[in-house]
């Protein structure tokens, strides 16, 4: 960011931080006894109800609110767009269901990515309940049709274009393995197919070969491909992350251990947008889909949290003037 | 636009909406709908587990050693196959409590091996790397300037919160507030990620039940 804009951000965020608290200090004083008492005993599920409400509205009638593109983001896509075709890339999807609507669309996004730019993805989880969810959307990619209706990728092969390599326990003793080797490591694909024979892996011998990791993950596996991967091997490692590991993750970044970022739903939906998974299959992406939910529930949170804020301080005035 | 009607997703498309509803009974109240619901995710998940850890860890890592194509002969035969098993075998031993002390073997063995890796490892690519970019030079800009002095003020003032050896007294204790100020701002970051992505979830729930349940299954919308 620039330094004019970052001022600006500064400033605005300093007028909105005083602004509140002037409404806070005014509302504190102002408002009567039985609003605290209101607030502060409300039932809970009045909170679901409308949290529902909030999220189930723009579902059915999208708003069409726009959002930006992180830095973060685009250097991951960034990162991918430039690699020559025919470049192998290893994808790590390390999630499972309990986390599809944030990790699940990054995946398919970057899928139409590689296959659209021709490199060609090399895909395993190391997660349990990974194998299924990364089979479906394979599928789901490879059998997708353009707005005309025709197939987006009707040549690929697996074994050739991609491979797909299911799933692996130990992640360490995995990742360790596949500095050494693939087809040592892999033996066989997903279909049990032998990994010696795929000309995907004719010159790809070990994680040196690759040239990039993306590792889209529900755990803490980004660390693992850090301290075993591509640290040793200087492979450039972006990975995708769920919104509640992704604090943990920024200082990678920043010391340029990743080579980019995403995070959440909201990265997935950015991704999408730069894909232009819109144009590619006719069809808004689902992280995308979700947006505006996202954004009008934030509001709300913001607003609760604003509310119960207010009562506590009203609160604490009545129980003053009380003893007083 | 009609969608085409599969049997098979159809069915799965109703149990998912059904144990979706099932679990979002409990925001209500706790019920016996919810139970069920919560006893099915259960059994399925404990029943993929079991069937995963045989096809993925021991068919390859054992039975495949042994009577494979690729099956291990002479010293490999003791190394990969019989020596992890044995190890493997002595934790469950730990249910017998005469031979219990077999498993200290095992997790000896385990301990010291992940520790050897697991160290350089990650003194190599997590501490030294983090450490380095701590200490990079300030800049560039007055954005970049600000930017690295908060840095480092809050790496150091929070490590001074977390040393015990001296009294959180004087310089050291308004030190120390000021790290607890840094480790408030992470937690509130970390507290807004978590809603953002626990929101996502139900978005993904709910986009579930009204494209693939209500438009696709019920209505038969594509």
């Amino acid at each position: 960011m620039d330094p004019a804009a970052s001022m600006h951000s500064f400033i605005l965020s300093m007028g909105g931080l005083v602004l509140l608290i002037v409404l806070l200090f005014l509302g504190g004083q102002l408002l009567p006894a039985s609003f605290a008492k209101s607030v502060l005993n409300l039932d809970r599920r009045i909170i679901y109800a409308f949290v529902a409400i909030l999220v189930f509205t723009p579902i059915i009638k999208p708003l069409g609110l726009s959002f930006a593109i992180t830095k973060e983001v685009q250097d991951a896509y960034n990162t991918i767009e430039h690699l020559a075709p025919g470049t192998p890339i290893i994808i790590s999807s390390d999630y499972g269901a309990a986390t599809m609507p944030e990790t699940h669309p990054m995946y398919i996004a970057l899928l139409h990515q590689c296959f659209k730019k021709k490199l060609r993805p090399i895909i395993l989880t190391m997660v349990p309940d990974g194998p299924g969810i990364t089979s479906i959307g394979l599928r789901t990619v490879l059998q997708s049709k353009n707005p005309a209706g025709a197939l987006n990728y009707p040549n690929l092969q697996s074994g050739i274009d991609y491979a797909y390599l299911g799933y692996k326990p130990n992640a360490t003793a995995a990742i360790l393995g596949m500095v050494q080797s693939f087809s040592g490591t892999f033996p066989t694909d997903y279909y049990g197919k032998q990994t010696k024979s795929m000309p995907i892996f004719k010159d790809v011998h070990s994680l040196k070969d690759v040239g990039a990791v993306f590792d889209i993950a529900a755990v803490a596996m980004p660390e693992y491909w850090v301290n075993y991967g591509t640290q040793r091997t200087g492979v450039p490692l972006a990975v995708s992350v769920t919104a509640v590991s992704a604090v943990q993750y920024y200082p990678f970044y920043r010391a340029g251990q990743f080579v980019g970022l995403v995070n959440g739903m909201k990265g997935s939906a950015e991704y999408e947008k730069l894909v232009g998974e819109e144009q590619i299959t006719g069809q808004v992406g689902d992280a995308t889909k979700g947006m505006d939910a996202q954004s009008v529930v934030h509001v709300f949170i913001v607003l609760s949290i604003l509310l119960a804020n207010l009562a506590i301080f009203v609160q604490r005035r009545t129980a003053r003037g009380a003893t007083a | 636009m009609t969608a085409a009607f599969n049997p098979a997703e159809m069915i799965g498309t109703w149990v998912a909406a059904i144990l979706t509803l099932a679990m979002f009974s409990f925001l209500y109240k706790d019920n016996p709908v919810f139970k069920v619901g919560e006893s099915v995710f259960l059994g399925v998940a404990l029943a993929y587990g079991m069937v995963l850890a045989y096809y993925d860890t021991v068919y390859p890592q054992i039975v495949q050693k042994f009577t494979g194509d690729d099956a291990a002969h002479g010293v490999m035969l003791i190394f990969t196959p019989i020596i992890p098993m044995v190890l493997g075998i002595f934790i469950l031993l730990r249910l017998i409590p005469r031979l219990g002390w077999l498993s200290r073997i095992s997790f000896a063995v385990f301990i010291g091996g992940y520790s050897g890796i697991a160290v350089p490892s990650v003194i190599a690519g997590t501490l030294l790397p983090q450490l380095t970019d701590t200490m990079r030079p300030f800049g560039p800009g007055w954005v970049g300037w600000v930017t690295q002095l908060i840095l480092v003020i809050g790496v150091f003032a929070t490590l001074l919160f977390f040393f015990f050896s001296l009294e959180h007294r004087g310089t050291v204790g308004r030190i120390s507030r000021v790290g607890v100020f840094f480790i408030m701002v992470a937690m509130g970051a970390s507290f807004g990620n978590t809603v953002m992505a626990r929101v996502s979830l139900l978005i993904g729930r709910f986009q579930f039940l009204y494209y693939d349940w209500i438009q696709h299954a019920i209505l038969h919308r594509s």
